[in-house]
C-alpha cells in the first residue's frame, strides 16, 4: 500500500519551508537600513490625519539624523483597546495622539510622561491660541502647572445641511431650535427616503443631546455647591425630550437607534438625511464622498431657547513615561506644533490648528470651514463642558449613556429616568473623586480663553 | 515494551507549548479575579478574594448578558448543527460533475473573517437600503421596510443569522470528513443484512461520526458562547443591551470601564460555565468510552 | 422507479438552496467591490451597477499596502497550519488509542484554554510575547496561532483517529511493524481526509484572526490582511468599496486551497481491507 502524499516527511517539508518562508517578509517590526533609534507615534485617527502624519514624520527624519520617527497607525474602532493593552502589557508607544476624553483615564495609569520642565522652558508655548490651552486644561492635559499633553487639533460642531433640499424647499439654515425643527419637519420625506436629522443613536449620541441640554439649562454646570449632580434639572430634562422627539416624530431614519460614528456621517453624504452637526473635519469626508457647493452648506449651530453652545474639544499629543528618548521626543515636539507644522497640517485633514496664528489663517476660514472658525472665536457662546477629570467619563459616555439613550429611544423609560440614572452615576463617580482629592474640582469655563 | 509513556511522548509537544505559553495567562487571570485591578488606580491593587465574584452575582446587567448568551448559543448551534449536518450528508451521497466547485463554494464563509461577515450582514439588514427588506417587499413578505438590527427583537437574531451562515460551514466541512473516513465495506455489510436506509443511518452512519459530533458541537458552543466580534460589530450589543452577550460585557468592563479585576472575574466564570457544559455534555456524549483498543 | 428521481430531485433541491443561501452574501460582497461609492445607497436597490468598475482594486492592489499584508498572511497561516498539524496529529493519536491516567485532565486541560475569552488573555499574553521579545514580530502571531488551534486541532484529530477502526494498525503490528510505522504507514493515511480538514481549519483561523493581530503588531510591514481590512473602517467612514475588494481577494486562497483540497476530500479507503 502506497504512502498518501500527505505523509509524515512531506508535512514536514511544508513545515519547514513555511519556517522558512516566515524568515522573509515581515519578519521584524523595524525594516529598512536605517540604524537611528526609533521614536514610535500611535495615531488612531485613520485616512487622510494618518498620511499626514507620515509625511510630516517623513520630513522630519530627512530633516535630522538623530532620531527616526515612525508612525503606527491603529484601526480607529480598536485604537484605545491597543493603546491599553500596550501600557498594560509593559510595551507603549514612545509618543501618542490622545482624544480629550482618554486624558484622564491615561493621567491616572501613569502612564503619562511629565513634561512640565520641558514645556516651561520652551518658546514655542506662547504661540498657542488661550481657546487650545484651556481645553487642555479642561482635559486634565495641563492642570496648573504640570503638563502631560500638548493640544495638536482643535475640533469644533457646526450644522451639515444637504443644500439642495433647503433649495428646493426655498429656506435658510436655522438660526434657533424652533426653526430647525420646523426645518427638520420639512425636510423629513420618508416616501422618498428622505429624513431630516441623522440622529446619533447609539456610541457618542450624547454629544448630540448634552449640548441640547445645555441651551435649554443655559448653564453648563453638571453639580451645584455641594457636588451633587444636576444634570437631571427640569430643563435638562427639556431639552432631552426635544432630542427625543425628534426620534419618536420620525424625523430620522428608525435604523439611526443604532447609529454611531460611521453610520451617522454615512446617513448624511448618502443622501438619506438632510441635516448632521459634526466636527470640521467631516467636511472632508462628505467632500471625498462627491459633496460640493451646490450640495453643502454649513451653518453655525442653531440656538436653543437660553443659550447657544459651542462644542470644542481637543486631541493631543502626549509622550509615555516609560519612553527611552525623552530628547528625541521633545525636540520631535517642539518641531511639530511649531505653526508651520501645524498649520499645513491642519490644512491637510480640515481641522483647526492650536496655534494663534491658525485662528485667523485665511485658509482655514473660508467656504465649508467659516461657521467653524466663526463659533471657535465667538465669546458669547456658551462653552460645552464635561466633568473630564473624572475616569469614569470614558465608561460613562460610551457605555453607560448608549445603553439609557437607546432605553429611552425604545420607549422603554423617559427622558426623566434616564436622566435620573446618568446623574446618579456621575454623582457616584464625584463622590468618589471628592473624597479621594478634595472638594476642589476642576469648573467649567465661562467663557472662551 | 514500554507503552505506558507513549501517550505522553506524543503528547509532550502539545503540552510544552501549551504550558509554555497559556500557564501563565490563564493563572494570572484567575489571581487578578481575586484583586480589586482599576486600571486608574494603579496604586490600589489589594486582594479582595470572592468579592468580584459576589459583585456579579447582584450584577443585573451580568443577568441580563447571561440571559441573551443562552439564546445566542443556543439558537445558533442548534441551526448550524443541523443545517451543516444535513448538507454534509447531501455531499456525501451523490456524486456529480463539478461537485469540486460546488464544494470550494459552498465552503467559503468559513474563509471570510468575523467582522466582515458582521459588516456584509449588517448591510444587508439595512433599514434602509438592505437587501433583505428589499427582497421581502417584492416578494410580498412585508409592507414596510424593518429594521432589523434597530428593532429589540430582532436585533439579537440578526446576529444569529449571520453566526449561522458562517457556522454551517464548520459541520458541514468536520461532518463531511468525518463520514468520508466510514469504511464502504460497513455499508456493504449493512446492505447484505437487508437495512433500510433510515436504520442504515442510525446504525452505521450515526454510530460512526458520533466521536466528532460530540466534539464539534462542543467546541463549536464554547466558541459562540466566547464570540464577541460578530455581535461588537453588527450591533455593539444594542439597542439598550438587547443584543449584548456575556463575552460583549466583558470586553467592555476591561476596555471601557477599564476594571480588569472585574473582568477577569467575568472571564472565570465564563469559563466556568463553559466547564460545567463540557462536562455534561462529554458525559452525554460517552466520550472517554469512545477510546478503541 | 420513482424513488431514486424523486429522491434526486430533493437531493438537488437542497444542494440548490444550500447554494443560494451560501453564495448571495458573497454575490454582493463582489457586486460592491465594483460598484462606484455613489451608487451604493440608492433605492430602489440595483442588484448589478450601471456603471461597474475596477478602481476600488486598483485602489487597494496599488494604493495601500494590501498586496504587503496578503504575503503577511500567507506566511503566518501556513507557517501556524503547519506547526499545529505537526503537534496535533501524534496528540489526536495519543487521545485516541490509548487509554492513560492523563487522558480525561489533557482533554480537560485542552478545552480549558478554549473556554477562556480571548480578551482576557490578552493582556497576560502580551505580557509573555513582549518578555521574548517577539511583539511587533510576525513569529509572535505564528506562535499564538499554534498554541491556540493545538487543543482543538489535535482533538479534531482525535476524532476522526476514533472514527477509524483500530484493527488495521494492529494487522500492521502484527506483521512485524512499529507502533510509530503503524501510525505513520496505517493510521495517516486513513485519516487522510480528517488530515486535510484540520490543516484548513488551522489556516483559516489564522488567516482570519483579528484581535491579537491588531494587539500585537504595531509596525505596518507586520500588519496581516485582517488588520489592513479593519482600517477601512476609520473614524467617520466606511471605505465600502475598497474593503469589498480587500475581503474579495482575501479569499483568494482560501477557494484556491479548498479547490486543491477537494482531490483529497475524496474516500479512499481500501475496501476489504478489514474483512480479510
Amino acid at each position: 500500500m502506497s504512502l498518501s502524499v500527505l505523509s509524515r516527511r512531506s508535512m514536514l517539508k511544508i513545515a519547514g519551508g513555511a519556517m522558512l518562508g516566515a524568515m522573509l517578509p515581515g519578519c521584524g517590526g523595524s525594516g529598512g537600513s536605517d540604524d537611528r533609534p526609533a521614536l514610535s507615534l500611535i495615531t488612531p485617527l485613520g485616512g487622510s490625519k494618518d498620511a499626514a502624519l507620515a509625511r510630516l514624520a517623513n520630513q522630519y527624519n530627512e530633516m535630522q539624523s538623530k532620531v527616526r520617527v515612525v508612525v503606527n497607525p491603529v484601526p480607529w474602532d480598536l485604537a484605545h483597546a491597543k493603546l491599553l493593552t500596550m501600557i498594560a502589557g509593559g510595551n507603549p508607544p514612545d509618543l501618542m495622539m490622545l482624544s480629550g476624553m482618554w486624558m484622564a483615564e491615561f493621567r491616572a495609569m501613569n502612564a503619562l510622561e511629565d513634561i512640565s520642565p520641558w514645556f516651561h522652558n520652551w518658546s514655542g508655548k506662547d504661540d498657542f491660541a488661550p481657546l487650545a490651552l484651556q481645553r487642555s486644561r479642561i482635559a486634565t492635559a495641563i492642570v496648573g502647572d504640570t503638563v502631560f499633553g500638548l493640544p495638536f487639533e482643535v475640533t469644533v460642531r457646526a450644522m451639515f445641511y444637504q443644500k439642495k433640499w433647503l433649495d428646493e424647499l426655498g429656506l435658510q439654515p436655522a438660526d434657533t431650535r424652533e426653526q430647525w425643527r420646523t426645518l427638520l419637519e420639512k425636510m423629513t420625506i420618508s416616501d422618498k427616503n428622505r429624513y431630516g436629522y441623522a440622529l446619533r443613536g447609539s456610541r457618542g449620541g450624547f454629544w448630540s443631546w448634552w449640548a441640547i441640554a445645555e441651551e435649554y439649562a443655559s448653564t453648563n454646570e453638571w453639580f451645584d455647591a455641594d457636588h451633587r449632580c444636576i444634570i437631571n434639572s427640569p430643563d435638562h430634562v427639556k431639552g432631552l425630550e426635544y432630542w427625543n422627539a425628534i426620534f419618536q416624530d420620525g424625523l430620522t431614519p428608525p435604523d439611526s437607534i443604532n447609529w454611531g460614528y460611521t453610520e451617522l456621517v454615512q446617513g448624511f453624504w448618502s443622501g438619506v438625511c438632510g441635516c448632521i452637526e459634526q466636527d470640521n473635519e467631516v467636511v472632508g469626508t462628505c467632500v471625498e464622498h462627491g459633496m460640493d457647493a451646490s450640495t453643502l452648506v454649513t451653518a453655525i449651530m442653531p440656538a436653543g431657547p437660553k443659550a447657544r453652545v459651542t462644542s470644542n474639544d481637543i486631541w493631543t499629543f502626549a509622550m509615555s513615561s516609560a519612553t527611552k528618548n525623552k530628547d528625541a521626543a521633545y525636540a520631535f515636539f517642539e518641531w511639530l506644533l511649531a505653526p508651520e507644522q501645524a498649520i499645513s497640517y491642519a490644512r491637510e485633514v480640515g481641522v483647526i490648528p492650536p496655534v494663534k496664528q491658525g485662528f485667523s489663517d485665511p485658509e482655514l476660514s473660508s467656504g465649508f470651514y467659516k461657521p467653524f472658525m466663526d463659533m471657535i472665536n465667538d465669546p458669547t457662546m456658551l462653552q460645552n463642558w464635561y466633568p473630564n477629570y473624572l475616569p469614569e467619563m470614558g465608561e460613562f459616555v460610551e457605555v453607560m449613556v448608549t445603553r439609557e439613550q437607546q432605553n429611552m429611544l425604545l420607549k422603554r423609560q423617559s427622558p426623566q429616568e434616564t436622566l435620573d440614572k446618568l446623574a446618579d452615576f456621575i454623582q457616584a463617580a464625584e463622590k468618589k473623586y471628592v473624597d479621594r482629592y478634595g472638594p476642589d474640582t476642576p469648573r467649567p469655563p465661562e467663557k472662551i480663553g | 515494551m514500554p507503552r505506558k509513556s507513549e501517550p505522553y511522548l506524543l503528547l509532550a509537544p502539545a503540552y510544552l507549548l501549551i504550558g509554555g505559553f497559556m500557564l501563565y495567562p490563564m493563572v494570572s487571570v484567575v489571581l487578578l479575579s481575586l484583586h480589586k485591578y482599576q486600571l486608574t488606580d494603579p496604586l490600589d491593587r489589594p486582594f479582595i478574594g470572592l468579592d468580584n465574584y459576589r459583585a456579579i452575582l447582584g450584577d443585573a446587567h451580568f443577568l441580563e448578558s447571561l440571559a441573551n448568551s443562552a439564546v445566542w448559543v443556543g439558537l445558533s448551534l442548534a441551526a448550524q448543527f443541523a443545517l451543516g449536518f444535513a448538507l454534509s450528508l447531501l455531499l456525501n451521497t451523490t456524486s456529480f460533475r463539478g461537485k469540486g466547485l460546488y464544494q470550494a463554494v459552498i465552503f467559503t464563509p468559513w474563509a471570510v473573517s468575523g467582522f466582515l461577515i458582521a459588516l456584509i450582514w449588517a448591510w444587508m439588514l439595512n433599514g434602509e437600503f438592505g437587501l433583505v427588506n428589499d427582497l421581502f417587499l417584492r416578494f410580498g413578505l412585508i409592507d414596510t421596510k424593518i429594521g432589523f438590527l434597530s428593532n429589540e427583537r430582532t436585533a439579537l437574531l440578526s446576529c444569529v443569522v449571520a453566526n449561522v451562515w458562517f457556522g454551517i460551514t464548520f459541520f458541514a466541512i468536520m461532518l463531511y470528513a468525518a463520514l468520508q473516513a466510514i469504511p464502504a465495506s460497513l455499508y456493504e455489510a449493512a446492505d447484505m443484512d437487508g437495512a433500510s436506509a433510515w436504520q442504515t443511518f442510525w446504525r452505521v452512519t450515526v454510530p460512526m461520526v458520533r466521536p466528532t459530533i460530540t466534539v464539534t458541537v462542543l467546541l463549536r458552543a464554547i466558541w459562540i458562547f466566547n464570540w464577541a466580534d460578530l455581535i461588537w460589530v453588527m450591533t455593539k450589543g444594542g439597542p439598550g443591551a438587547a443584543s449584548q452577550t456575556l463575552a460583549l460585557y466583558v470586553f467592555q468592563k476591561a476596555f471601557i470601564g477599564l476594571d480588569f479585576g472585574y473582568a477577569a472575574a467575568l472571564g472565570v466564570t465564563l469559563a466556568g460555565l463553559s466547564l460545567a457544559f463540557t462536562v455534561v455534555w462529554l458525559r452525554i456524549g460517552r466520550f472517554h468510552e469512545e477510546a478503541s483498543a | 422507479m420513482d424513488k431514486p428521481r424523486g429522491r434526486s430531485i430533493l437531493i438537488g433541491g437542497g444542494l440548490s438552496v444550500f447554494l443560494l443561501w451560501t453564495v448571495f452574501p458573497l454575490y454582493w460582497m463582489a457586486a460592491t467591490s465594483i460598484t462606484p461609492e455613489t451608487e451604493l445607497f440608492v433605492w430602489p436597490l440595483r442588484y448589478f451597477p450601471s456603471t461597474p468598475i475596477l478602481e476600488h482594486y486598483a485602489d487597494v492592489l496599488l494604493r495601500t499596502h494590501i498586496p504587503r499584508y496578503f504575503a503577511n498572511s500567507l506566511t503566518v497561516s501556513l507557517s501556524a497550519a503547519a506547526a499545529t498539524l505537526a503537534v496535533a496529529i501524534p496528540g489526536g493519536y495519543a487521545l485516541a488509542r490509548y487509554r492513560f491516567g492523563g487522558r480525561k485532565p489533557t482533554v480537560l486541560a485542552f478545552l480549558a484554554t478554549q473556554m477562556t475569552p480571548m480578551v482576557v488573555l490578552i493582556v497576560p499574553l502580551f505580557i509573555v510575547f513582549r518578555t521574548l521579545n517577539l511583539i511587533d514580530t510576525s513569529y509572535s502571531l505564528i506562535i499564538v496561532y499554534t498554541v491556540l488551534n493545538v487543543p482543538f486541532c489535535s482533538m479534531m484529530m482525535q476524532g476522526f483517529f476514533a472514527g477509524i477502526p483500530s484493527e488495521l494498525e494492529e494487522a500492521a503490528q502484527v506483521d512485524g511493524g512499529t507502533r510509530l510505522d503503524a501510525i505513520l504507514r496505517v493510521a495517516v493515511p486513513l485519516a487522510r481526509s480528517g488530515l486535510i480538514a484540520t490543516f484548513l481549519f488551522a489556516f483559516i483561523g489564522a488567516w482570519n484572526e483579528l484581535l491579537f493581530a491588531i494587539m500585537f503588531l504595531n509596525s505596518d510591514e507586520t500588519f496581516t490582511l485582517p488588520v489592513g481590512l479593519y482600517t477601512f473602517i476609520s473614524k467617520y467612514d466606511v471605505h465600502w468599496g475598497r474593503m469589498m475588494a480587500g475581503a474579495t481577494i482575501a479569499l483568494a486562497p482560501a477557494l484556491a486551497v479548498f479547490g486543491v483540497v477537494q482531490r483529497y476530500m475524496v474516500s479512499g479507503l481500501v475496501s476489504g481491507a478489514v474483512k480479510g
